[in-house]
Order: structure tokens, then sequence, then C-alpha cells
């Protein structure tokens, strides 16, 4: 009796106190009523629900806590634990509650999602199971299961579930929101599109935000027409500066962004920018690497937050004894981030090295490759050939270290990743890496601070990686990697860096982001440690004369082609019925495939040739490569997707044209050429290098801007001869140039092999 | 600037050594203020021996408020009869000299500035109808501004802009002639 | 930057500048913006207004060709959507057939300004290095944000260099066309001038001296923009005067100071619209050069008078960049100019980006004519009969001088010479002074006038007391420069005097009595100065050259 009576009364006081959300002293009189979990759980999980209610995590957590500990807890009370163990960066002690309370196939949906949660970094599979029947569970739950499949790269399953997310919630942008994101990432422009129109409605920023999602999709997409009706919807709008900047950004109009910014002084002054939105474009500013229109305005009295104007005082902007803030927009736009960095270690500059500063490669180093993705690309397939071609030289599989800025399937960011890892290197993730145990000096963290924001996640996961492998040698393959792993280089004084960079300089390839690489090259290569290389002499001059570098200075890495995949079949019979003609590239408009879809119609109509055309390639103007065939009367265009090894492919052809108007050295002319197959492509790029030219066997050079009615007539003189000629020149002639022990002397060379 | 122009040489020997010490700053400003009270009470105070032909000119110019730039605020002193100028929570407040001259004026800005020594109310700006105060204000270290005849509430717009101004007061009465309030 | 509200503008855009100047535009009620760029960052404000709106089209100018065509998209497209009916213009007929090929719009031609410049300068713009800049042919290029274009156009004629379709526009537009030319009207110019707040009253001297000649000459409305506390004595020579504080005045954080005064200033000057602004100093102020770059404030010429004999410590050559910002750059000559030691010296000899550096004649505030004679000034001073000897030494005397003045109260005492001290109108009583019962004060200003009261003086070397002495006064003179003077070099200047004949010189470690006594004799005897400096009027000189720089063409001195 006088225990119930006590109950009751702690009961009441728990209560008062709770609703006046005096939490922490509930729980005190828990603790002194002597009332333990044990045999009073009720007053306890009153306590954990209210204090969870009103969003005190902290005191919930530890009366929870003592539940767990009296082992008295309710569903609910395990379930908030879990959560918040979650949120907390615990997922393995949120996994223990879970299966606890619920064994590993959960029925509660709540305890499914947050156990597919917990298992995300420890057992992909079965994480991806419990998520993806989340389609019953509630708002919440439903958000959390799609966050967390797209944190495992489930794009797929992601976006199916937000697809009914949508349906259910339809009140909930995030959920249009998410589905537009994810349909953007897999390439399924459509479903972005029509997320992004739904979200038109949503008022305000909202639909400021979805029409600069359409603006940017039309621009993927080569929609021009579509993507400006939508900017001037935009513009037309009294949208935050924020959304109009960002517009700019997506436009790539730097003088409309200029002006932009130069108009936002007085639209503070009168009060029409708040302090939070101030903020916003501070950071959207930095973010984007101008620092200098960020000073400018915080100049003219915009907000900055603290920690921003430590770092920029700290590197010498703005502050008393700093550079003198920009006075107008003209002199802060030229000043750009990682530009206005550099030299990032002013004391290194000049500095001579002692003898023997770089020491020859010894045998236990380590070596990291570093590429963006493992696409279905030449460049991409030339690095898997570079870990080939390292192993099957003697090097030990487990110095070799690659590091790839994603690898989701889902994306085609992982066609190579299997390749990959058979050849037993070691493979590191980095969009999947665990920071949390990342370290790094102020100085480096203040240059971090102030790059752009995609270089600096980049040069964050990169340096985290390679502080911990602590590798002799990086190399960074193509712009985005070889320009994070210079940074990283520099500031882990790592002792030898290889840079290999694409076959023409980013302007050309419509990259207006190229700037950045530019500063950053000028600034690395300026070490002696330092090397650049590209795989054709096109390309070498261009970034040579790009960079301002006295020709020479990019030396060449040739391509590879792997001749125990790719070889000629002495034995293989002619075909007897129509030639094969081969078309491997992607279905884009640099590629020029309509001009090739047009060229084999030619060889058909005008000069009455047999030919079975055979394109094997993805891209976004794929549909439209069927359309025109067929409008051509091509009906017979074989269209197949990419696969991972094409070599029976040039064996099952008999001639490979390419007629692209951009290439670097294109793999598939090595590779077709080492399979026997006789090779017509146009005069671009590296072309003309890795063709076999010269007597019968020879490739035929067709010009850069040449019409399909001439390529027609070009390949239908030649192609008599070139069928019947010997196959081995041009096996030979790759055999000799682009093997993989070639590929291998030379990258042990520039990793610093000892001779 | 000519502060030195009001203190025996002395004190411009004392300035120069360490100014953190507190007593001497306290000194300083007793006799700062000792000063003040000798010119205020002096028979001609403000007298400016000109030897020029002519009409002398009063002040016309009105500086417009400048109402679509943001624009900081900028302190107000507190004057050199105070010895710690730290205080930040005073009002402050602008003071019209109701047009007063000569010993009248000075009169009245004896009363004001004797209340503010002993115990400091508000941070002071003096709008001045005329430029006759202006020498005694700046050598004192006083903030002011001319407004010549305009109508001192006109001002208090552009008062609040520039120093947060939230009154204006009658130098010789001391009541309130006009209070900001946010548009 | 304020513009007038219905205009839209870029900011970094010269246009406005000269859009203001243009006769045709004045008071237009119409909303303009002026460049397809400002349209599309302004346009919920177009579509909004309900009354006539213009844009001016540009070509190519800084951003690259494909933006440029985007821009102009993106323009036809919100005309499409929003089906506003807006006026297309352009900066001339070429601009604006080429405009309208591409905009597939009727764009017309702006009426041109008309032609303020006749002779043959030329100076060049460019944008080639992203800012606009004048470029100049041996020195570094300057930013063009300091300059108005619509004063500049009337400095010379502008060119560029060739590869900026709108740059070119623009300067072509700038030059105006001769047909346009409106005759200048007879109206009584307008001159704000400014004096800083230096160490006592030589600035407002100076430029009283030159406005009274202004005013006389072409009855200029002077106004002074004054940080100097002696505004009442401008007031009472008869000029308008604006009473301002600096940062150190009120404790204020230098940046924030500069933007209010810039905004103040600008505000003048958008009323007052004034045809000359000149500063009495060193440099020019950041805030004169930032609100005269503004584009609704007229097109004020802009001149410095800069005082030589700077220390010989200053050394470098940012304190001299404001030659290349002014119109025209007056050194008022000095007396002692052989003497100068510091970095302005010779100064005359070089050129800047338009501007050239004369020197005039000495300046003083006095007349010949309005020296009044021993009787009336003793009169006015109340002085009896005996021997007078004035002490005008300024407030810190006895940190420097304190010895000497000891030395001179012993000599006048045997030499029966009444010592009487010059107090600045500036200055507080000073008790020590005041009490002294073998010296008497007077305050007056200025001091020239009455020079003639006193059987000698002990002055300190300041530019005017020491051209008022040595032009307009012929008792012994004993110069004690000021020591620690952060810019003038009183100290040469007095030494010149003294190795000129004109003047005794004492020197601060002086220490011996028998200069001052022979000095004091001097005074006892009413000695005359063998030879002294003819008197010149630097300052009608000063003035005319100003009133020829509001006349446009070049400065003669």
């Amino acid at each position: 009796m006088q225990t119930n009576v006590s109950a009751g009364e702690i009961r009441r006081d728990l209560v008062e106190l709770c609703n006046q959300g005096r939490f922490f002293a509930a729980h005190m009189r828990l603790l002194d009523s002597g009332l333990d979990a044990h045999l009073h759980p009720s007053l306890w999980e009153l306590v954990e629900r209210r204090a969870t209610e009103a969003g005190d995590e902290a005191l919930a957590y530890r009366v929870r806590r003592e539940l767990l500990a009296a082992d008295v807890v309710s569903a609910d009370t395990v379930l908030n634990q879990a959560r918040y163990e979650i949120e907390h960066g615990q997922p393995g002690a949120a996994r223990i509650l879970l299966e606890r309370a619920f064994g590993d196939e959960p029925e509660n949906s709540e305890a499914r999602i947050l156990l597919g949660i917990a298992l995300a970094s420890e057992d992909r599979s079965a994480a991806i199971h419990l998520l993806q029947d989340a389609e019953g569970g509630s708002e919440t739950e439903m958000l959390w299961a799609v966050d967390a499949l797209r944190n495992l790269g489930e794009l797929k399953r992601a976006m199916r579930l937000c697809r009914v997310a949508v349906e259910r919630f339809p009140l909930n942008s995030m959920f249009l929101n998410r589905l537009g994101w994810i349909a953007e990432g897999i390439g399924d422009f459509e479903t972005a599109i029509d997320a992004a129109a739904t979200g038109l409605n949503g008022g305000g920023d909202n639909t400021a935000r979805a029409l600069n999602r359409l603006v940017r999709l039309h621009r993927r997409l080569g929609d021009k027409p579509k993507a400006m009706t939508y900017a001037a919807e935009l513009l037309r709008m009294d949208a935050s500066p924020v959304q109009k900047l960002s517009l700019a950004r997506t436009l790539g109009q730097s003088a409309l962004l200029q002006s932009l910014v130069g108009s936002l002084p007085s639209l503070h002054a009168r009060g029409r920018i708040s302090a939070s939105e101030a903020e916003k474009v501070l950071t959207f500013l930095l973010d984007d690497g101008h620092i200098g229109l960020a000073l400018f305005l915080w100049r003219e009295g915009f907000p900055i937050g603290a920690a921003a104007k430590r770092v920029l005082i700290r590197k010498g902007f703005g502050g008393e004894l700093g550079a003198e803030l920009p006075r107008c927009v003209d002199d802060a736009v030229q000043i750009r981030s990682p530009d206005a960095l550099f030299p990032l270690y002013p004391e290194r500059v000049n500095a001579s090295l002692p003898a023997g500063w770089y020491p020859a490669l010894r045998d236990n180093d380590k070596i990291l490759l570093v590429n963006s993705v493992l696409a279905a690309g030449g460049a991409e397939r030339q690095f898997l050939m570079v870990a080939r071609s390292l192993v099957a030289a003697g090097m030990d599989p487990d110095r070799l270290h690659a590091a790839l800025f994603s690898i989701e399937r889902d994306r085609g960011h992982g066609h190579f990743e299997d390749a990959l890892r058979a050849t037993g290197i070691h493979v590191h993730d980095l969009a999947r890496r665990d920071m949390s145990s990342l370290s790094m000096p102020e100085r480096e963290q203040d240059i971090v601070a102030l790059l752009p924001a995609r270089l600096r996640g980049d040069v964050l996961a990169l340096y985290d990686l390679a502080q911990q492998l602590k590798p002799a040698v990086i190399h960074g393959w193509q712009d985005r990697a070889a320009v994070a792993s210079g940074l990283v280089s520099q500031m882990l004084d790592i002792k030898r860096t290889v840079l290999s960079v694409r076959n023409m300089r980013p302007s050309k390839r419509g990259d207006e982001t190229g700037w950045i690489a530019r500063s950053v090259y000028k600034d690395v290569l300026a070490m002696p440690s330092v090397a650049m290389t590209a795989n054709a002499v096109e390309g070498a001059r261009d970034y040579e004369d790009w960079l301002g570098l006295p020709e020479g200075d990019v030396s060449i890495l040739s391509n590879a082609v792997d001749e125990k995949v790719f070889f000629s079949r002495p034995d293989l019979q002619p075909s007897v019925g129509p030639i094969r003609v081969l078309g491997v590239f992607r279905l884009a408009e640099n590629k020029r495939p309509l001009l090739w879809v047009e060229t084999m119609a030619a060889l058909r109509e005008q000069h009455g040739l047999d030919i079975a055309p055979r394109i094997v390639g993805a891209g976004p103007i794929a549909d439209e490569v069927r359309r025109h065939a067929e409008r051509i009367g091509l009906n017979d265009l074989r269209l197949d997707p990419p696969i991972e090894d094409p070599s029976e492919i040039y064996r099952q052809s008999d001639l490979l044209v390419l007629l692209s108007q951009v290439e670097g050295t294109p793999n598939v002319v090595l590779e077709a050429q080492i399979c026997g197959l006789p090779v017509a492509a146009c005069r671009v790029g590296g072309v003309s290098e890795a063709l076999h030219q010269g007597g019968p066997s020879g490739g035929l050079l067709l010009g850069a801007e040449i019409t399909a009615t001439d390529a027609a007539d070009a390949i239908a003189h030649w192609l008599p001869t070139a069928l019947a000629a010997e196959k081995e020149p041009r096996v030979r002639f790759i055999l000799e140039r682009y093997s993989t022990s070639a590929l291998a002397e030379r990258l042990l060379d520039l990793y610093g092999r000892q001779t | 600037m000519t502060d030195s122009e009001n203190r025996p040489p002395i004190y411009d020997a004392l300035r120069h050594l360490e100014l953190d010490n507190a007593a001497l700053r306290l000194k300083l400003a007793r006799h700062e203020f000792r000063q003040m009270e000798r010119e205020l009470k002096a028979e001609h105070p403000f007298k400016l021996d000109v030897h020029a032909t002519g009409e002398p000119v009063p002040a016309k110019i009105v500086i417009p408020e400048t109402k679509d730039v943001m624009l900081p605020r900028l302190p107000v002193p507190m004057g050199s009869i105070h010895a710690e100028d730290t205080a930040t929570d005073l009002p402050v407040i602008g003071v019209h000299d109701d047009g007063l001259t000569g010993s009248n004026l000075a009169a009245a800005l004896m009363g004001l500035m004797n209340t503010q020594y002993q115990s400091p109310f508000a941070r002071l700006i003096f709008l001045c109808s005329s430029f006759e105060a202006v020498p005694f204000l700046g050598r004192y270290g006083f903030a002011f501004e001319q407004i010549g005849a305009a109508e001192p509430a006109t001002v208090l717009g552009r008062l609040n802009r520039r120093y947060g101004a939230t009154q204006i007061r009658s130098l010789g009465t001391g009541a309130v002639i006009a209070e900001f309030r946010e548009p | 930057m304020t513009a007038p509200h219905r205009w839209l503008t870029d900011t970094s855009d010269p246009l406005p500048q000269l859009i203001a100047d243009h006769p045709k535009f004045a008071g237009r009620e119409e909303l303009i913006a002026f460049s397809q760029t400002a349209a599309l960052i302004h346009w919920p404000t177009i579509e909004t207004y309900t009354g006539k709106v213009s844009i001016i089209l540009r070509r190519v100018g800084r951003e690259d060709e494909t933006e440029w065509r985007n821009h102009l998209a993106l323009l036809q497209q919100l005309l499409k959507q929003s089906g506003k009916n807006i006026d297309f213009l352009a900066l001339n007929d070429d601009a604006a057939t080429a405009l309208s090929d591409e905009m597939g719009q009727t764009v017309t031609a702006m009426p041109a300004l008309p032609r303020e410049f006749r002779g043959d300068r030329a100076l060049t713009l460019s944008r080639i290095n992203g800012p606009l800049q004048l470029v100049r042919d041996h020195s570094d290029a300057l930013p063009a944000r300091q300059y108005n274009l619509a004063r500049l156009r009337r400095l010379a004629v502008m060119e560029t260099d060739g590869t900026d379709a709108d740059l070119a526009d623009v300067v072509q537009f700038a030059n105006g066309v001769p047909e346009g030319e409106r005759p200048h009207p007879k109206k009584a110019p307008v001159i704000f001038v400014i004096v800083p707040n230096g160490f006592g009253l030589g600035h407002v001297t100076r430029m009283l001296a030159v406005a009274r000649h202004l005013k006389a000459r072409c009855g200029a409305r002077v106004i002074f923009w004054s940080f100097s506390r002696g505004v009442g004595i401008i007031s009472q020579f008869g000029f308008e005067a604006v009473s301002r504080q600096t940062a150190r005045h009120i404790g204020a954080e230098a940046d924030a100071w500069r933007k209010w005064e810039t905004e103040e200033f600008a505000a003048v000057l958008r009323e007052l619209k004034p045809d000359l602004v000149v500063q009495d100093s060193a440099a020019l102020e950041d805030f004169v050069v930032d609100a005269l770059a503004r584009p609704d404030v007229g097109a004020a010429r802009l001149a410095l008078i800069r005082r030589g004999m700077w220390q010989k410590h200053i050394l470098g050559t940012n304190l001299l960049a404001s030659e290349n910002l002014a119109d025209m750059v007056v050194e008022p000559g000095d007396l002692a100019a052989p003497a100068d030691r510091g970095i302005t010296r010779g100064r005359a000899t070089k050129t800047t980006a338009f501007a050239g550096i004369e020197v005039s004649a000495p300046v003083t505030l006095t007349q010949p004519a309005e020296l009044l004679d021993r009787k009336r000034a003793r009169k006015a001073l109340r002085l009896g009969r005996g021997r007078y000897c004035l002490i005008s030494l300024g407030g810190d005397a006895f940190s420097d001088w304190g010895h000497l003045v000891r030395h001179l109260i012993d000599a006048a005492e045997k030499a029966r010479v009444q010592l009487v001290w010059a107090r600045s109108p500036l200055a507080a009583p000073n008790p020590d002074i005041d009490g002294n019962p073998k010296i008497m004060t007077r305050s007056f200003y200025p001091l020239a006038p009455y020079l003639a009261a006193f059987d000698g003086v002990v002055s300190s070397a300041g530019y005017n007391s020491f051209h008022e002495l040595m032009q307009l006064y012929d008792g012994p003179v004993l110069f004690a420069p000021r020591q620690h003077s952060a810019l003038d070099d009183q100290a040469a200047r007095a030494r010149f005097a003294a190795s000129q004949g004109w003047a005794m010189h004492a020197e601060a470690a002086q220490n011996d009595d028998r200069s001052i006594s022979s000095f004091m004799n001097d005074v006892r005897a009413s000695k005359k100065a063998a030879s002294r400096p003819q008197w010149r009027d630097g300052a009608a000189e000063i003035s005319d050259a100003l009133a020829g720089l509001i006349k446009a063409g070049n400065s003669p001195l």
C-alpha cells in the first residue's frame, strides 16, 4: 500500500515536472524516489517519452539507458534509443538493440528500417533486404529508407521507393526532390524532369529551385531553348538571390553572376535580403570559389560567419593585417579559389632540396592510383590497364591502391569495378569513406575550407585515405582526380606525383570549370616531384599550351591494350556474308553517331556494298540514333549496349569505322587493330598516332570535317585492299607501342623505380 | 588635432605616459572639466576675434538622409571630461542648442556638462544652429552636427541611422523635442 | 551606389555616368535599364512597372560572345513570356543596326551627347585585363572606377584598344558630337573646398585666400566642407561651410566613417552639382574620389592644392598617387623651395594621368593693402606705447621651446620689450600664460594685418606665418620651427630664411641666450630687415587656374 501510494505521488510529481518541461528535475525525482526501472518501468517510460516528445534527446537517452539496463524496455523505447544511436554515429549499438528486441527480421516496420540503416556499413545485402520493404512505412520511415538506400548506392531501389512515397505523401516535397536527384543521378532524365516540373507548384523558393533544376536538366540534354524558357521564368520571379546566383552558375554565365552580386548590396541596404539569406549568399560564393565576391559583400556589410571570417583572415584576406577587402565587383572577381590560395606553401617554392630527396621506389612502397569513376569509358579502361599491367609486371597487388570518387553502379560508375578488384589490388570507394577520424593541421584545414565545395569534398576524402596509407606515389587520372591528387600530394608532401590528363584541355570539352584545374596544375607542376602525362602528342601539346609550359614538359604515357584479351585469331575464317562494319563509341554528339549511320547508308546505297552495320555503345542520344537510322532506311542497324569485354565483338567484325569529332587515343582503334581489323577513322586528337598507316594493311585516315558521302567514297575505295591485306602488320604495330609491358615499364619509370 | 591647445604643457607630458593608469585618467578628466568650466564662465565664451569685413554666412546646407544604402552605426564619444569611454548602454541623444548664443549658450552648456560629468546619462550629439560652439565642442571631444536653421526633429532620422540616436532634446530646457519610432 | 531610382544598372557599368550628363535624359520619367544584363537581373521591377520602359542594348563587352548571345536570348524569352512592351535603344547607329539584327526588334540609336572637349589630349580606356582601366604609355594602368567618365570627357578625347565593341560604343558616346555642342551657360560656378583638420589653421587660411579671389573674380559660390574647427572663421569670411568631423574626432573605425562620408558628400554633390571640387591637403581623400565617381553627382572637375616642403623622411610614391586622380595639382609656391628635401620636390616636371602639376607664387590670405599701420594696429590690439614682441608659436610650443620662451622672457625683460602671446582663435585660454604677468595675450585672426603693431616677431615656420612675415613685415623675425610636425618641414624653411639673411633661426639644440638677447636688442631698436622678398599674389594665380579649369581646357599658369 505504501509503495503504491509513493508510486502514485511520484507519478503525479513527474507529470507536473514534465508539464513544466523540467525533465532533468523529473529524472532526479525518479532517482531519489528509489523506484527503480526494473519494478516501475512505466514511471521511467513516462519521463523518457515526455522528454523525447519535447526534444530533450540527451536526457531521454539517459533515462532509456536505465530502462535498457533493467531490461524492461518497450518497443517504442528501443526504437527511440536505436534512432538516437544512429543519429549519433553508433550504428553498431543500434543494431544490437534492435536485433535483441525485434530479431533480425523485424515485423515492426520502423524497426525494420532502422535495422537496415544500422546494418548498412556492415552487411550491405541484409541492409538492402530490410530497407526495400519500406513502402508501407510512415512518412518519416520512408524518408529514412530512401536516404539509406541512396547512401548504399542503391539508387534504383531508392527511386522505386521514392515513387511510392510521392504517391502516398504528395504534400511532402522532400520525396519529389529526392526522386529528381536520384533520377538525374542514374541518367533517367525523363523522371527527373517530371519530378522537377511537379515541384513548380511548390511556390516561392521551391518553385525557383525546381526551375533551376529544369534548366540544369535541359542543359545536360542539350536542349537549350527549353533551358532558356525555364531560366526566363526564374528571372521573372522575385526569387531569393541564391536561386538567381545558382541559375547564373548553371547557365555558365559569369558576367550575369557578377552583375547579380553587384546588385545585392543595395537590396541588402533596403532590407530586402534577410540576414540568413545573406549568409547563404556568402556560403554559395565561397563554395563556388568566389572568394573575392564574398569579400566584396563582406565589405558591403553582409554578415559573415565567425568561422569563415577567421579562416579568411588567417589566409590573409581582410582583417587589420590582411589585404584590403575589394571595393568593387570588377576587382573582387579576380580573387578566386583555388588560384588565390597559391602558392600553398610559399616556403617550398624555389627551395633547393637535398640530394636523394626523391628516393627510388622501394619494394614495399605503396602506390595510390586515383580516378573519378569506373564508368564504361576509354580512360577508365586505361585505368584498369594500369592496374593490370603493374600486376602483370610482377608488382605485389597488396602495394597497389585504387581510390575512386564514386563506384555507384546505378549511376554507371562501377562498370569496371569487378575487373579492377579481380586484379587483386585494394579498391577504395571514397564516397563511402568514414572520415570520422580525419585529422588535419590547421593550415591544411584553412586551405580546404576555402576550396570550391566539390573540390573540397574530393580533397578531404583523398587526404584521409592518403594520410592513412602514406603512399610513396600518387597517380591522379583525368582532371578531377589529377587536381585532387595534386593538392593532396602537396598537403601531405607525397614524394612523387603523376598527373595523367585528358586528351584536350577542359574548355575544349565544354567544361567551364577548367580554370580550377589550370590554377592547380600551374602551382603543383612547379614542384620537381610532380610529372604530367598525356596519352597522345596532340593532347600533350594542348595542355602545354594551355598551362604555358615548355614543349616536352608533358610526357607521353601511351595507352595499353591487354594482349591477353585482345588478340587476332588467325584461324578465323573470313566472313562470307555481308561486311560486318563495327562502330564502338559513346552515343553522344561529339562521337558523331548520326554521321556514322549516314555513312553506312551511303556505302550501301551509293556503292552497293553489302554491309551489316553494328554499333556497340550507349549514351544520351541513343534514341535519336535509332530513329535516324530508321528514317534513312538503315533498318538493320544493330545497336548493342556496351559490354565489359568487347574483344569477341572485334573478332566477329570485319572492319572498324570511327567518325568522332573529338578523340584522345581511342582505345577502340588500338583494340580493333590488335584484333587484326582494318580501321577507318577521322584525323582528330591522337587517332593518327594510333593508326597503322602505309602499306595495304594500313588504316584509312579521313578528314576531320568530312561528309557521309565523302567518307563512304573513301571507305569504299580503300576497303577491298584493306580486307584482303595481312593482319600481322597492324597487330605488330600495336604490340610494339601499346603493350601492357610497355605501359608497366613506363609507369615504373615515372614512379621512380631504381635503375 | 588641436587638443594640445587646451592643456598646459605638463599634461601633455603626462599624456605620453601610460594612459592605462585609471587614476591619471581621472585626473585628466577632472582637469578637462575644470578647464571647460573656466571657459564657459569666461566673459566672452566662444569669442572669435576675426578681422573680416562683410556679414558672416550662417550654416545653410543640411545633409540629406541616405535611406537606400546600408551604413554601419558610428560611435558617439563621451568627451574628454570622462575618464572611461566604455559605457555602452547609455542612450544616444541629440541635444539642440535652441539657437542660443554667447553666454546664454555657455550657461546652458554648463548646466548640461555638469550633470553629464557628475553622472553621465547619455552619449550626446550636439546639434548646432551656428558655428559658435564648434571649436569648444571639438576641443572637448564631443560629437556635433551642424543643422543651421533646420527644425531639429527633421534630422532625427539621419541621426538614428548614423549614431543610433533615439531622442532629440532641448539644451535649454531638457525637454524632448523628438523621439525616434521605427517606421 | 545610389542612382536615380528609375535607373536599373550594373554596378560596374560606366555608362550611367554619361547618361547623367545627357541633357536629353535629365528628368525623364521612364524606367531605363542600362544593359540587357541589368534588365535580366532587375526584370521583376521591369515587369511590374506601369510606365514606359527602355532598355539600352549593348554589344559584346567584358562577357564572352556566347554569354552575350545568351543574355539576348534570355531577354527575348522574357519579352515573350511577359508580353511587356519595351523600347530598345543603342549607343549609336552601328550598334543599333547590329543589335536589331540580333534581337529581331527595332532598336533606336540614342541622341548623341554634345561634345565637351575640344583639345587633342587623348586617354585610352581598356578592359583587356578585366576591370576597366585607364591605360598609360609609360606607367601602370589606373583603375577607371575612381573616375567619372562625365568628367573625363571634359578633359580628353577617349579611345579604346579596339578589342571591346561595347567599350568602343561607350567611348564614342562619351566623346559626343560637335553638332550637339551647347554654349556654356553663364552661371556663377559652384565650388566645393575641402579642408582637412590640420594642425592650426593653415589649410583654412590658404583656401580662404583662394576662395576670396574666386568669389571676387567670377562670382563663385564657394562652399567649404570643413573638418577644421575653424569653420566659424570661414563663415565670418563670408563663405558657406559644412562642419564635419573625422573618424578620429568621434572614435569611429576608419572604414565605417569613410562609407558615411562618401554617401553624405555624394548626397550634397547630387543636390548642388558643383563645377569644381578642390581639396587643400597632402592627398585626395578616398571619400572625395569615391563620391565623385558616382553617376549622378555631376561632372565636377577635381583639383588638389598640395603644399610642398614635406619632411625628408616621408618616402614612397603611394602618397603621390593623388596626382593621378586630380585634373589639376597646384603647389602653392614656397619661398624656401630651394631647401625642399621632400618627395614633392620637382614634381612639376612629372606627368600624371591627365593633370599637370603647377607651382604658383606663395599664397597669403592678407594682401598688402589690408595691412594696418602701426597706430591703428596697436589701437585694435589695445597696445599702448613701448616696444612689443609678438610670440606666435602655437599650442605645443612649451614642449618644443620651453627653454626658448624662458630665454625670451628674460631677454625681453632686460631689453624692456613687452611680450605678446598670440593665442589661436581655436585654442582655449592657457592659464600658465594668461596668469604670467610678464606676457600679454591676444587672440586675433588673421595675424598679418596687425604685424605693424610689433617691433619683432618670434614665430613658428608654418607656411602661412612664414610667408606673411617674409613678404608683409619688415621687422626682426626669429623663427622657432615646430619640431614634431608630421609633414611640414618647418626647420628647412627657418634655416633657409636665416641663410638668406631674412630672419634668425632658433635651433632646438641651441642653448645660448646671446642670440636671443641680440634678437631682443634688435626688437628694442625696432630694426628693419635688410631685405625680404617682394609679395606676390599666389592666391590670385591659383584662383585663375581653377577658374580656367572650370571652363574646360588646359590649365594656364
